[in-house]
């Protein structure tokens, strides 16, 4: 019982400071940043160039 | 001596990209200029250590006591996940243009998996608490004095006349390689 009540507390300090995080607005001038990455072809990962963030890409 | 002995171990004969092979995801992503290269190797320094520090007190504190060493690995990855999260958070608040400069690394390095080793390598090597300090910072410094050389390297590629088929990442495999063989030469000065 103990460990499900310490991977629980885990998992919601995750999704606590995940939700923080996009919460929080980025700086002024700081809202186009990217860099981009090449070193694979994985189109899922946000550091790919052709990344669409989650769009349909029928 | 021995913290010495332990740092110049981590940078140089066991640096994790040449000898380990760990991390080459960012390091061949994020080397293609110095800039780049700083900005990657400051905030996986900084990330790298934080999470060291936090999931060192988590297993001796927590786990050890309780009897839930088998809960290590899930630990660590949620931590060092959850460090990203916040620094990012804390960064976009309170600096500019320290998020100018690392913000978009940031996300990068939870898949890092060179965080994740040296979490791991602090506990299975029974290390002190400065031992875990500098062991946290030494891997990062071979990490970031690797990431640097390569961006160097990468830059007067860039310009090389090499054949097109091996222009890009093939190019940088080969040299990657070729500086793997120059550290292994480090292999017996400690």
């Amino acid at each position: 019982m103990k460990a499900v009540i310490y991977v629980v507390i885990l998992v919601g300090v995750y999704a606590l400071a995940y939700i923080l995080n996009h919460r929080t607005k980025k700086p002024a001038g700081c809202e186009n940043l990217r860099e981009e990455c090449s070193s694979c072809h994985i189109v899922s990962c946000p550091a790919n160039a052709v990344y669409e963030g989650g769009k349909d890409r029928d | 001596m021995k913290l010495l002995s332990l740092a110049l171990a981590a940078i140089l004969v066991n640096n994790v990209v040449l000898t380990k092979y760990l991390g080459l995801c960012p390091f061949f992503g994020v080397s293609r200029n110095f800039r780049s290269a700083i900005g990657m190797g400051l905030a996986v320094t900084f990330v790298i250590f934080g999470a060291s520090l936090i999931t060192y007190f988590l297993y001796y504190l927590i786990l050890l006591p309780n009897g839930m060493e088998y809960l290590r690995l899930i630990t660590f990855i949620l931590v060092i996940a959850s460090f990203v999260q916040l620094t990012e958070m804390f960064i976009k608040k309170y600096s500019a243009s320290l998020y100018k400069t690392l913000g978009i690394y940031l996300p990068l390095i939870t898949t890092n998996c060179v965080v994740l080793y040296v979490a791991q390598e602090n506990i299975t090597m029974k290390y002190t608490l400065l031992e875990t300090c500098v062991n946290s910072l030494a891997v990062p410094a071979g990490y970031m004095l690797v990431l640097v050389l390569f961006a160097c390297m990468r830059e007067r590629l860039e310009g090389a006349d090499t054949p097109r088929a091996w222009k890009g990442v093939p190019i940088a495999l080969i040299t990657a390689a070729l500086m793997a063989m120059a550290f292994s030469g480090l292999a017996g000065i400690i």
